[in-house]
């Protein structure tokens, strides 16, 4: 009779609980790090009063949307989710053109005073003029209470462009150089040949670009004027101190207040938090290959 | 395909950029326009019925940036950077306020008074000049509103309960508390209940047991005058180590909610919410009027003074409320093209009944009628019952206190209970020695000093060390830090302020 091979690695007892050990040391650092998320998004699902007597919460205390329904019910919502879409969206696409076509001459060993160039750029990360002088400039350019101006201020981050910078540097000169015999130019080379090249940077970069403006609300705050312009996070800030401030007002009968009266302070705050976050939750999984690859693309030199 | 489907979407991020880009239109105005800029936790939309009602009673279309309260400071700062000021907005900061009116960037109001804002007049009196902005002129005007005293709201139900009578010196005092926090008060059976709940994050809770022994605690800048006429630190109050004994025996007999220390506002409000406490020392505006009934988990009757009562231990109350006379909660533009219109507007929007009316509940008819004006009972009418629709329509936004005098559209709308409790607080308030001009030292040392004050008090109470000796050593490393100067420039600045009356 044949015997039957045992294909597998057979372990000591010593090497299964080490196995064991490890499993549950790591599970319970992801359940300290997931459960927070979780704690969030079902207090957001829970009656407000019942959520008060505070503890885990693993499941919803009696469902309640009250919270997402006093968030979703004004049309202004809809208004700061359309503006912070277009912002995330066209900003997103501008700063990595923007990145891209900086970049690029900067990885070019013939680029006379390139190294200086650098360094002025590696300069602004270190120091700032301030909120002031940029609110100046952003001024005399006339582009207060316009939806530009909640892109260009901050439309390129240094830090993402030297990521771009050091992957462009890392891709061989010998693919340039057949290009150029072959009689393209450099806005050529540059989108034929070594961007699609870049491709996992450029999507790490766009990732960080992403996320930074989607959370951005500064620019909205300080540049514009009106509510036609409002992105999500500045309303939802407005919601939430709604919240703290519905504690202590007496506004009218207290019989007509509404949803608002029955929700408490920490169950906005919540809701908020859920709100905000969950469209980064769900495009995250997708991206997270190219995060965590873009954290140290630039720092490897091929 | 692939050419196509590229060439598609850089056709939409062209539309949508050319879109973005498009300017509203902006219809020529005829009706002057004020702009205001406003801190608020609300999103108005910008045309609603409340700025038209405005427009159509005074004349004057305003036009209101409105910005979060965290947020207002970097965003006044930026437009006073840019030149670019609203022609009224608030200034909270008293550096910023005095350099703006000392480089002229305010206007003076005085001369306008009379004709545009006779409401204000009637209303403020002699202390228009109260304000530190306001010397030579009229370039500020304070809010009054909103400055509720603390009440110490006592569960009347538990009071009859455990057969006991409503506190009034110290010992009835502890008595009702052991009896709230070991006698079942509320008959459940079960040992789930304190007699009153504090919190450090507060001083306002821990203000009537205090003030028992004649002391105004506050956390914040807690004065007292000493006889020789020294202003100093509560902490020096003769009688302070007697208040602490006392409530180092509150909390080591337990009657008190051990986790003082920790607690923020938001969990001490829920305790009294969920029954589980007694008693709760903060302002009744929210024990009696706006927390009730809808706050409270368990049932409650329909008047809240068949639920609570209000204690005032050894005939004290909490501390006096005065406004805070180094901001100012609105003030002019110097370059405001209709100076008159914006004095005409925070008359009647801040200082009238029918305006404060208007801007805190709505147009009459439309958003809210009234069931009987004089008991100040009103409803809400359709969809403005709720609130979200209520403050759409751009009630309460623009007004949340409801005005700028201490009686204002908020005030007159309280149920009676509330009412009652305010105005006896006010007549037993303690007084501190209140100083209007900004110290340098409280400028310098202040959060320092503040910070050796809470960690004291909160040290003194739970130490299972010589309180004594403890003590001692937090005084002297409040005098060391800066306190002994701000003693000194205190009471010359005290004395220097009360000489000219």
């Amino acid at each position: 009779m044949r015997q039957k091979k045992n294909k597998k690695i057979r372990r000591s007892k010593g090497e299964r609980i080490g196995y064991f050990l490890i499993c549950l040391t790591l599970g319970l650092f992801a359940f300290t790090t997931v459960y927070p998320v979780w704690h969030v998004i079902m207090y957001s699902l829970s009656d407000s009063k019942r959520a008060m007597s505070g503890g885990f919460f693993f499941w919803p205390r009696g469902l309640d949307l009250k919270g997402y329904e006093l968030i979703f019910k004004t049309s202004q919502i809809w208004v700061a989710y359309k503006n912070s879409i277009l912002v995330t969206l066209l900003g997103t696409v501008f700063s990595v053109t923007l990145s891209a076509i900086t970049a690029y001459p900067l990885s070019r060993k013939r680029l006379r005073g390139r190294g200086f160039i650098s360094l002025a750029i590696f300069f602004t990360m270190l120091f700032s003029g301030g909120m002031i002088p940029l609110y100046l400039q952003v001024y005399r350019l006339g582009l207060i209470n316009t939806f530009w101006s909640m892109i260009l201020p901050t439309a390129m981050s240094a830090y993402n462009m030297f990521i771009l910078r050091n992957y462009m540097q890392s891709i061989p000169e010998s693919l340039e150089e057949s290009a150029r015999i072959d009689g393209a130019n450099d806005v050529i080379i540059l989108f034929r040949i070594y961007l699609p090249l870049c491709t996992p940077a450029l999507a790490a970069v766009a990732m960080f670009y992403g996320v930074g403006y989607w959370n951005n609300y500064m620019n909205c705050l300080l540049y514009t004027n009106t509510n036609e312009l409002q992105v999500l996070p500045l309303y939802l800030r407005g919601v939430l101190g709604g919240a703290a401030a519905n504690a202590l007002s007496a506004s009218g009968d207290t019989s007509s207040l509404g949803e608002a009266a029955a929700l408490t302070e920490e169950t906005l705050k919540m809701t908020v938090v859920a709100v905000s976050v969950v469209p980064i939750i769900i495009a995250y999984p997708y991206l997270q290959r190219y995060y965590t690859k873009g954290i140290t693309i630039g720092a490897v030199k091929g | 395909m692939k050419t196509i489907m590229k060439t598609i979407v850089a056709l939409l991020l062209v539309a949508t950029f050319f879109l973005s880009s498009v300017p509203a239109s902006v219809a020529a105005e005829e009706t002057p326009v004020i702009k205001m800029l406003l801190w608020g936790d609300n999103n108005p939309p910008e045309e609603n019925d409340v700025l038209s009602e405005l427009e159509a009673r005074l004349g004057v279309k305003l036009k209101v940036i409105y910005v979060t309260s965290d947020d207002y400071s970097a965003k006044l700062n930026s437009l006073i950077a840019s030149n670019s000021l609203p022609d009224i907005f608030s200034v909270r900061d008293v550096k910023v306020l005095m350099e703006l009116r000392d480089a002229g960037m305010l206007y003076n109001m005085e001369s306008l008074l009379a004709e545009y804002g006779p409401d204000i007049l009637a209303e403020v009196g002699e202390n228009l000049y109260k304000p530190l902005v306001n010397k030579d002129g009229v370039y500020g005007l304070v809010s009054e509103a909103g400055l509720y005293p603390k009440s110490l709201a006592v569960r009347k139900d538990w009071l009859a309960n455990v057969g006991l009578e409503m506190p009034t010196d110290t010992e009835s005092l502890y008595e009702v508390l052991h009896a709230f926090t070991f006698k079942d008060p509320d008959g459940n059976g079960v040992n789930d209940t304190y007699g009153i709940v504090t919190t450090m994050a507060d001083a306002a809770t821990f203000q009537h047991l205090m003030s028992a022994f004649d002391i105004p605690i506050r956390f914040n800048n807690g004065t007292i005058l000493l006889e020789d006429g020294t202003v100093t630190t509560f902490l020096k109050h003769p009688r302070f180590l007697e208040a602490i004994n006392y409530l180092r025996r509150l909390y080591q007999d337990g009657v008190m909610d051990p986790d003082f220390a920790t607690l923020t506002l938001m969990q001490s409000f829920e305790k009294l919410w969920r029954g589980n406490v007694g008693m709760l020392d903060f302002q009744c505006v929210g024990t009696t009027n706006n927390w009730y009934p809808n706050r409270y988990t368990f049932e409650v009757p329909k008047n809240p003074s068949d639920l609570f009562g209000f204690a005032y231990i050894n005939g004290n109350g909490s501390v006096k409320l005065y406004p805070n006379y180094q901001t100012a909660d609105a003030v002019i533009n110097a370059n405001c093209a209709h100076p008159e219109l914006a004095v005409k507007l925070i008359n009647y929007m801040y200082y009238n009944a029918e305006g404060q009316e208007l801007t805190y509940m709505g147009v009459e008819g439309k958003q809210f009628e009234w069931v009987d004006k004089e008991l100040g009972k009103y409803k809400r009418l359709g969809i403005y019952t709720d609130d979200a629709a209520h403050r759409a329509a751009g009630a309460f936004v623009y007004n949340w206190a409801g005005g700028f005098t201490r009686e204002n559209a908020e005030t007159r709308v309280m149920n009676k209970t509330t009412q009652d409790g305010l105005n006896a607080e006010w007549a037993v308030a303690l007084d501190y020695p209140m100083i209007v001009q900004a110290l340098e030292t409280r400028l310098e040392y202040g959060a320092i000093l503040d910070d050796i004050v809470k960690e004291c008090f909160a040290q003194l109470i739970v130490t299972t060390g010589d309180v004594e000796a403890e003590y001692q050593e937090f005084i002297a490393r409040w005098d060391s830090e800066g306190g002994l100067e701000f003693e000194a420039e205190a009471s010359r600045a005290y004395a220097e302020e009360n000489q000219e009356k």
